[in-house]
């Protein structure tokens, strides 16, 4: 086996390695990309499901009377557990901060709430890093329903 | 030849070893590409998954929010009986999908979605299953009364870009809500009975009193004839179709009571008055003649006087006795004349005589407006069980010398006659008087004991026509004159059901017994407190609007007060208390529209003179439920009650008229609740 061969090998065989890294890596982080997108999605959809619980009427009071832990118009950063809602929340929530806006809509005979949730990692947190989308965005309307 | 170096390069290799590295390496570098080519791999599928999960997200919640709309527009079609979605609810045989349409979701769809995507959405509605019988395995009075479930599917699909025509997701989601059919007006002929019962059934009666005949008996009459409040029934628009019906509890020949206070038929009556005289009938004979023999038996003084005019040899002859008979109103404003006199007379000694009831002489007091359109047929429609008119027959005597003859010899010895002369008659001046012929229990307070007791006892009838005053009450109520021999049938016997559908007495309690509104399944909401009612705005006290939806049940135990003001009635339904109190007018908005104030334990207290467009309905188990008037009433609607006791509402003239709309004869009005509880949930991938 000459250098040249042995060089060649070498060569190659970082070449391979090199690709496999990158592969690698990209990969990893799609994987957790994929994963933080989940998590996000499902902290950004948590406000659409308990302010439905709520109804209209309570969101119409939702200015003035602020529904606890979930403010609107502002961002909020996550915590694994809600002591104000009792809404428990995977560990790696606390990495996200979430923004709630209601847009009232009036479709006769219907009224209701648009309820938009954006949900972005912290940028001191590692989230950052791998999350490719700055933010995730969810949505829901929450009508008013008759008595 | 080999450097010296050569060896330094040269390396002895043995054939064996050769390659073995290369293998490895190639080894090597092949399962690290494989493993990292399936880790790659498993890394995009779990970016496609989550992909696919942002869909999965983004078509739930816009399933959520269009199913919420779909059960917002449910409820808000189905108020409107005609609609129809409210059709196919209550068709039992419509089997197949209700397409229902989401025109706000489909406007705000896109701010659900991302930009480069777009969706379809589709409501269909679907019966599951539907119960017309109760808990208790009875069946409702129509198959179409009942208990459901309601399904309803929203079907998403998401299309990614622009021109795709495939779906890159579809879902749908499917929730169950369980749903009432009620029947606010259940169809009735005024011609027949029901044959089965309908929680409804109370409204066939513009005026219905549970416990009337007792009432009647207790309150000597006045719930009929009563000198300080009138009733005044208004049916005048009304035909025998749709009017509604009127009954007095107890009041039939199903009902007898054996040893009842009077009246001792079961039956009330109505007194007529004066302005009543065309539908008293004639007596059958105006006169009855008893011969002298027969005169002197019932006034044995007569004897002696006659015997004075004549002497040893002379008899008198042709004394007759005349019973005159007359039919007269009970009560007349003024009396004068003989006659009216002896009316006078008769009436005071027979309301001496009387007991309870039947020293009622007032005229009656629930008017049901004029003669002409009040004909026997229209009262055969509003009319049930014994109702009678009461009127005056009078019976009085005097004796008639104007045939008598003294029958003497002349101076051949042969008899001849001659009339008796003015001033022998005049001898008998003190037995002209004329003599009212009451019942024998008037004998003793009269100077002509012994005329009557003998009248009673042996003269009470005379070719079929009695011979004793009374008041009469055997004819059936009307206001046609009708023959005195014929006094017509009582009106047909009301028949009730309970809610398991057995026949029962209209004096019956408890849930078995007659119970108004007592299919409690199909109550659509129960136990609420007043509060509640604020708040489901089914009293809106800010615009003042009562929206009445199938059977709703107050459980505060205060009842329910509805303010002051003028309420308006949006919707179709019962309202349910303890007790109810009303110090505002309750208008209806459009005729469909149907309030029922039903008050279960106690009264209903009705504290304006304005208008109050509702049924009134104060049964319970106690059997005294009142209606009470504190102000004139001016009610169109109905009143059903245990009992009346206007004797106690504001002095004066109260007004009822029957709400028409809720009597129909060919069809059920009913009413849907659908649930907002979820029973049933499922979100389906595609």
């Amino acid at each position: 086996m000459s250098l040249i061969e042995i060089m060649m090998a070498v060569l190659i065989l970082s070449i391979v390695s090199g690709g496999i890294f990158l592969l690698i890596t990209g990969a990893s982080r799609s994987s957790m990309d994929s994963y933080y997108e989940q998590l996000a999605l499902q902290i950004a959809r948590e406000p659409v499901e308990v302010f439905r619980s709520f109804g209209y009427e309570r969101l119409l009071k939702a200015d003035v009377n602020p529904v606890a832990d979930y403010l609107v118009n502002q961002w909020q950063v996550m915590t694994q557990f809600s002591s104000e809602s009792g809404i428990d929340r995977p560990e790696e929530a606390g990495l996200f901060e979430r923004l709630i806006e209601l847009q009232h809509i009036d479709q006769p005979p219907h009224k209701g709430f648009l309820v938009k949730v954006s949900v972005r990692p912290l940028k001191t947190e590692k989230a950052v890093v791998y999350a490719r989308k700055q933010s995730v965005e969810f949505s829901g309307v929450i009508w008013e329903q008759p008595q | 030849m080999k450097s010296k170096y050569s060896q330094l390069f040269t390396v002895p290799v043995r054939k064996p070893r050769k390659g073995s590295l290369y293998l490895l390496i190639v080894f090597i570098i092949v399962s690290v590409s494989v493993l990292a080519a399936k880790f790659f791999q498993i890394s995009r599928q779990q970016q496609s998954s989550s992909f696919r999960l942002e869909q999965n997200l983004a078509a739930r919640g816009l399933a959520e929010s269009a199913q919420a709309e779909a059960y917002a527009s449910i409820v808000m079609q189905t108020e409107k009986l005609d609609s129809d979605l409210s059709k196919w609810l209550v068709d039992k045989n419509q089997r197949g999908p209700f397409a229902l349409a989401l025109p706000a979701t489909e406007c705000t769809k896109g701010d659900l979605l991302k930009s480069n995507f777009s969706a379809d959405i589709v409501c269909e509605l679907k019966k599951i299953d539907f119960r017309s019988h109760s808990h208790e395995m009875v069946d409702y009075a129509s198959p179409d009364e009942g208990q459901g479930t309601l399904a309803i599917s929203v079907a998403v699909k998401l299309f990614h870009g622009i021109v795709s025509r495939s779906p890159s997701f579809s879902a749908s989601l499917t929730t169950h809500h369980d749903y009432l059919i009620a029947a606010m007006i259940s169809r009735r002929s005024n011609s027949s009975q029901r044959t089965g019962y309908s929680q409804a059934f109370p409204l066939d009666y513009v005026l219905l009193v549970r416990d009337g005949l007792n009432e009647f008996r207790d309150y000597s009459g006045n719930i009929l004839n009563d000198t300080t409040n009138k009733l005044i029934i208004n049916q005048e628009s009304l035909d025998k179709t749709n009017c509604g019906k009127i009954y007095f509890g107890g009041a039939d020949l199903t009902n007898h009571q054996v040893g009842a206070s009077p009246p001792l038929g079961n039956y009330v009556f109505f007194n007529l008055g004066e302005d009543m005289t065309d539908a008293i009938p004639s007596p059958p004979l105006s006169k009855v003649t008893i011969g002298q023999n027969e005169i002197l038996e019932l006034i044995p003084d007569l004897n002696k006087a006659i015997s004075d005019l004549s002497d040893l040899t002379s008899t008198v002859q042709g004394v007759q006795g005349i019973f005159v008979i007359s039919t007269a109103p009970v009560l007349r404003s003024a009396y004068s004349g003989l006659d009216q006199m002896l009316e006078r007379k008769g009436l005071d000694k027979l309301q001496q005589i009387g007991e309870m009831c039947e020293t009622n002489c007032t005229p009656f007091s629930v008017l049901l407006g004029s003669k002409a359109k009040l004909t026997d047929d229209f009262l055969s429609a509003i009319f049930e069980g014994s109702i009678r008119k009461r009127f005056l027959y009078l019976v009085h005597f005097y004796i008639d010398l104007s045939n008598a003859v003294i029958t003497h010899p002349d101076d051949t010895g042969a008899m001849t006659t001659s009339p008796v002369e003015q001033t022998e008659v005049d001898r008998l001046k003190e037995f002209s008087n004329r003599i009212v012929c009451l019942p024998e229990k008037a004998a003793e307070t009269t100077e002509n004991q012994h005329f009557l007791n003998l009248l009673n006892q042996r003269f009470s009838e005379r070719d079929g026509v009695s011979l004793i005053s009374h008041l009469n009450a055997s004819h059936t109520m009307n206001f046609s004159q009708g023959s005195f021999s014929s006094p017509g049938g009582d009106y047909a016997t009301p028949v009730f059901f309970n809610r398991k559908n057995q026949q029962v007495n209209v004096s019956s309690v408890g849930v078995s017994g007659f119970m108004p509104y007592g299919s409690f399944e199909l109550w659509s909401k129960r136990m609420l407190k007043a509060d509640d009612l604020v708040r489901l705005k089914i009293i809106d006290v800010d615009n003042k609007i009562i929206r009445p939806r199938g059977v709703i049940h107050i459980s505060d135990s205060d009842g329910l007060t509805i303010g002051d003001g003028d309420w308006k009635i949006e919707g179709c339904g019962v309202l349910v208390a303890s007790k109810i109190v009303v110090h505002g007018s309750i208008t209806k908005t459009k005729d469909s529209d149907l309030l029922v104030l039903y008050a279960r334990s106690t009264d209903i207290e009705i504290n304006t003179d304005k208008r109050v467009e509702a049924a009134l309905v104060a049964i319970n188990n106690n059997r005294f439920g009142r209606i009470t008037a504190l102000k004139k009433l001016d009610l169109k609607g109905a009143i059903i009650a245990d009992r009346l006791n206007i004797a106690l509402w504001e002095p004066g003239e109260h007004k009822l008229e029957y709400d028409s709309a809720f009597k129909l004869a060919n069809k059920d009005v009913y009413i849907s609740s659908i649930s907002k509880w979820t029973t049933f949930q499922a979100w389906v991938v595609d």
